[in-house]
């Protein structure tokens, strides 16, 4: 039993940088896709979680935490994905400056930028 | 018996966590979205499942091995939708693709579009 718990504490202690490292990527993802994978993961870092907190515990209950959040947890990833491929972010609101300069003016902008923009808007 | 089975779940504990805590540094290594969303769906699937089989066999009963089984099912099951789905609203909500990639291979069939705002994919000046 000491080699399990032995096992146990060193997958608690490799989980903790993991879980570090995501909420990194999480907070400092340059594109919003990525906020939404590393959310994903996050998830799967709780099964992990909750795998070892059962064997360290020692109460077999922690796994019934892991097959819910095994079947619940794509659902976040689901709803994320769908509003990334529908939606977009309100003009004037972007965080670069170029952008609400595309937006004030196609016309004197050239044409390759304001007609992207064009026909990726979504019906209102 | 007893300590074969102990044996096995400290095995599947350490390459369990190994695997995942490498899914984890995948993340922040990987250049771009979608090497992001490899390393985060297939490597985390498999530390997680391997964890969940370590504990169950740490644990030594039927249930919980029960438990654990169902649980890497609906994984398997799960994060392979979330996995496609997320990868496809990264490539249509237009995440720069990292500059080492030789081959976009949807860049004419999908029109992509801007999500965060910033101009960021490239995708319209390849097409034109």
């Amino acid at each position: 039993m000491t080699l399990v718990f032995w096992a146990g504490v060193f997958a608690a202690i490799l989980l903790v940088p993991a879980v570090a490292m995501v909420a990194w990527r999480l907070l400092a993802g340059p594109s919003s896709a990525d906020r939404a994978i590393a959310t994903d993961l996050l998830g799967l870092l709780g099964i992990a979680i909750a795998a070892v907190a059962a064997t360290l515990g020692g109460q077999a209950a922690y796994l019934d935490i892991a097959v819910g959040i095994a079947l619940f947890g794509f659902l976040g990833a689901v709803a994320f994905a769908s509003l990334l491929e529908r939606a977009r972010i309100p003009e004037g609101r972007s965080n670069a400056s170029d952008a609400i300069a595309r937006d004030t003016g196609p016309e004197t902008s050239g044409t390759a930028a304001g007609d992207s923009r064009r026909t990726a808007q979504p019906p209102r | 018996m007893e300590t074969l089975r102990h044996i096995a779940a400290a095995c599947f504990l350490v390459v369990g966590a190994f695997i995942i805590f490498s899914a984890a540094l995948g993340m922040i290594r990987f250049p771009d979205a979608y090497t992001r969303m490899h390393a985060a769906t297939k490597a985390g699937v498999v530390g997680a499942g391997s964890l969940l089989l370590g504990a169950a066999l740490a644990a030594g009963t039927w249930g919980a091995l029960l438990t654990a089984l169902a649980g890497i099912f609906f994984l398997f099951a799960t994060v392979t939708i979330a996995a496609h789905t997320l990868g496809r609203a990264a490539y249509l909500s237009g995440a720069p693709l990292a500059e080492a990639t030789v081959l976009d291979a949807a860049e004419k069939v999908y029109e992509r579009h801007d999500f965060d705002g910033n101009g960021e994919h490239r995708s319209d000046d390849a097409r034109r």
